[in-house]
């Protein structure tokens, strides 16, 4: 059965119109600070609570002009002049998840750019309150690039990608942990026995050192004369550079096969050899299987999919604003063989062991 | 346009035929659901999800409408058993709240009783028109649950050893245990050991091994302490060369874990060493540790299965994506100060 409260209880009590209980919690109309206190207690002794479901449908009602779908917004701060969707495939992939479940859930989505050209927080603001658009999706904000500042309690916000940047929201992403660790085993399987990663600082600092976490923890694994000490990209390096601090390092860790969660990995490891033999690869961040390649494929659609899903629970359960302690949300990849990470010849592999036992 | 229309549109079909196919239920043929809903997007009709919601949460309120049970299901003998935890009580009670405000039902259903297996109780949900399930944080003596998956909408808390479909909410421990390791730190410790023990959850003891490996390689070689693996029956002489050879001076171990500790080295000697508990809900109020929010475990969990249930979506992907609920830190007598000599 139904008890609650409802405003009409409480303006009983208040002696008062319920319009005028409705007026005065929202703190909206011209209301005395007396009549304005005595409803809040009354509201409070009654233990009136707004009803999330029909807040919302209201905010809708009164925040757009027609009855269309509710919208969403996608918010980036890399334009389409700037590669949005030529350099980052995932993206698209990411946008796509969102569009398909936005749809079949009822929300229409729009896809908002904040840069050069483009929304800066003040114009995208006054956009958002035009189109009557509460619930957000950051998709993959880029730190270096231009800020957002919005006044958050007015909406509710999901975040793709970047959980190191504040404010901590709801937020979805590939599961990096996951990732390496499955690559790493993957290799174990195949036979490689010193397995390297090597990953971007940048990364680090963005993922909350993720690859690295689940690194160390497979390594511990095995035993200690097969462990290999990650290698780090700096920031800003291009290929070459990479390429010059990657050899000594594979030379010094002997290795035989090198984990990335860059796609050039395979460029930067083909033109050396150690020990005869041809260093091996796997990548982590394929967005769809490469020939030949070795790695993850990550299932950047159902990261766009759980980011609409959790953000249409938000909006309907009234969850607005920055929450409390923030949840984080990984989604798994599959792992594809590959050219570049052949299993490793048994004969050698038998040959290995058995010197290493005295005859 | 109204629901109606659509029905005309696509050949003489009830508007509730039409309701029930655009929500994706699964009672309607999916030849059926498939043409409303091709007829329904080439008129350019839409759902309203909010009003949905807002129908939703009148029409369950209504005292002639029983509200949708979601199935709370775990290992116990019965609720009180269950209750007994305090892990499993919290999750309750935060799944029941959410549920509530939901305007759906969490109804315990215990695994363990005589006579009950897995194959019978997903009978029974199934008998019941149970749809919602919330496996929650199963014991490491189950080893396995066989129920018919594409019946459920499932979520599960902890217990990813099981590889069961479904997605799953898990307690933020590599951050936890990276944020308490930075802590004992900064009062002074200096050789912080991880001392798991075998009924511990596979996932949450890879979390914080991983997160303690991550601070570790900030250290010193000699400052890295390797974790302890408390077996079953573990010799009390392992554990004291253990915290000999390595000179720890603080342990992060769960209460139970603790407790041996301190009776396989003595209980002055265990006074000494300084202890994060690794969920302080479970502990003496004075200990300092992590702390989990296993309620908002639980209501997180809730919300994803209601969620699901909206759409229908039944079977998915084992283990396809996992929500970490935060874990925070709390002060206490077992770790103070350390002065440094």
């Amino acid at each position: 059965m139904n008890t609650r409260s409802t405003i009409k209880d409480v303006a009983l009590v208040a002696g008062v119109h319920f319009a005028t209980v409705s007026k005065s919690l929202r703190g909206i109309g011209c209301i005395p600070a007396a009549t304005r206190d005595r409803i809040r207690l009354a509201a409070d002794r009654l233990g009136y609570m707004r009803n999330p479901a029909f807040h919302a449908l209201s905010q809708r009602r009164a925040h757009s002009t027609s009855l269309r779908p509710p919208k969403i917004a996608i918010i980036s701060n890399r334009s389409p002049e700037e590669g949005f969707f030529r350099l980052f495939p995932h993206y698209r992939l990411l946008c796509q998840g969102v569009q398909q479940h936005a749809t079949e859930l009822g929300y229409d989505c729009e896809l908002l750019f904040l840069d050069q050209g483009h929304h800066n927080s003040k114009t995208l603001r006054r956009h958002l309150k035009r189109a009557g658009i509460r619930g957000l999706i950051l998709a993959a904000l880029e730190p270096s690039r231009r800020a957002l500042d919005l006044p958050w309690e007015e909406f509710c916000v999901v975040k793709i990608d970047s959980g190191q940047m504040q404010p901590a929201f709801t937020f979805v992403s590939v599961d990096q942990l996951h990732y390496t660790r499955l690559a790493f085993q993957k290799m174990r399987a195949l036979g490689y026995r010193r397995i390297g990663l090597a990953t971007g600082i940048e990364d680090e600092k963005a993922t909350g050192d993720l690859h690295t976490a689940a690194y160390l923890l497979e390594q511990a694994a095995i035993p200690e004369a097969e462990r290999v000490e990650p290698f780090y990209f700096e920031v800003g390096w291009r290929t070459p550079q990479a390429r010059k601090a990657l050899i000594p390092w594979s030379r010094r860790e002997q290795v035989d096969a090198v984990i990335s969660n860059w796609m050039q990995i395979r460029q930067l490891v083909r033109p050396f050899h150690i020990k005869q033999k041809p260093v091996a690869c796997a990548t982590m961040c394929m967005t769809t299987h490469v020939r030949g390649l070795a790695g993850i494929v990550g299932d950047l659609q159902l990261v766009g999919r759980r980011a609409i899903a959790l953000l249409a629970g938000l909006i309907q359960t009234g969850q607005y604003g920055i929450p409390a302690a923030a949840s984080y949300t990984y989604v798994k990849g599959i792992w594809h063989d590959g050219d570049s990470a052949p299993p490793r010849d048994p004969n050698v592999f038998q040959n290995s062991s058995t010197r290493s036992k005295p005859a | 346009m109204t629901m109606s229309d659509v029905g005309r549109l696509a050949g003489g079909f009830h508007p509730s035929t039409v309701s029930l196919a655009l929500r994706n239920h699964p009672g309607i043929s999916v030849v059926t659901r498939k043409l409303i809903t091709r007829t329904a997007s080439k008129m350019g009709y839409r759902r309203d999800p909010l009003l949905d919601a807002f129908n939703r949460h009148r029409v369950s309120g209504l005292a002639h409408q029983a509200p949708r049970v979601i199935a709370f299901v775990s290992d116990f003998e019965s609720k009180g058993d269950m209750e007994a935890s305090a892990r499993h009580r919290l999750f309750w009670k935060g799944g029941s709240a959410a549920a509530r405000t939901l305007r759906h039902g969490l109804e315990f259903f215990p695994l363990a009783p005589m006579g009950m297996s897995s194959k019978r109780l997903d009978a029974v949900l199934h008998a019941r028109g149970i749809r919602g399930l919330v496996i929650g944080a199963l014991r490491a003596e189950t080893a396995s649950l066989n129920f018919t998956w594409d019946r459920y909408s499932t979520v599960k808390i902890e217990c990813c050893r099981l590889g069961l479909p479904g997605y799953a909410v898990a307690a933020a421990y590599l951050r936890g245990g990276r944020a308490a390791f930075e802590r004992m730190r900064s009062l002074g410790y200096r050789r912080i050991g991880l001392v798991t023990a075998k009924d511990m959850d596979v996932q949450r003891s890879d979390l914080l091994h991983a997160g303690i490996l991550c601070e570790q390689a900030k250290l010193s070689i000699e400052e890295r302490v390797p974790p302890l693996a408390m077996k079953a029956k573990h010799p009390a002489h392992s554990v004291s060369t253990w915290l000999q050879s390595y000179s720890v001076d603080a342990v992060l171990a769960d209460q139970a874990t603790f407790r041996r500790i301190a009776v396989a080295v003595g209980r002055a000697r265990a006074r000494k060493l300084g202890w994060a508990c690794l969920d302080v809900t479970e502990a003496a109020p004075e200990a300092a540790g992590i702390v989990v929010d296993y309620e908002r475990m639980g209501a997180v969990a809730v919300e994803q299965v209601v969620s699901l249930m909206r759409v229908h979506q039944r079977c998915h992907p084992s283990e396809a994506s996992t929500t970490f609920v935060s874990a925070g830190w709390r002060e206490g007598k077992t770790l103070p100060l350390k002065s440094i000599l």
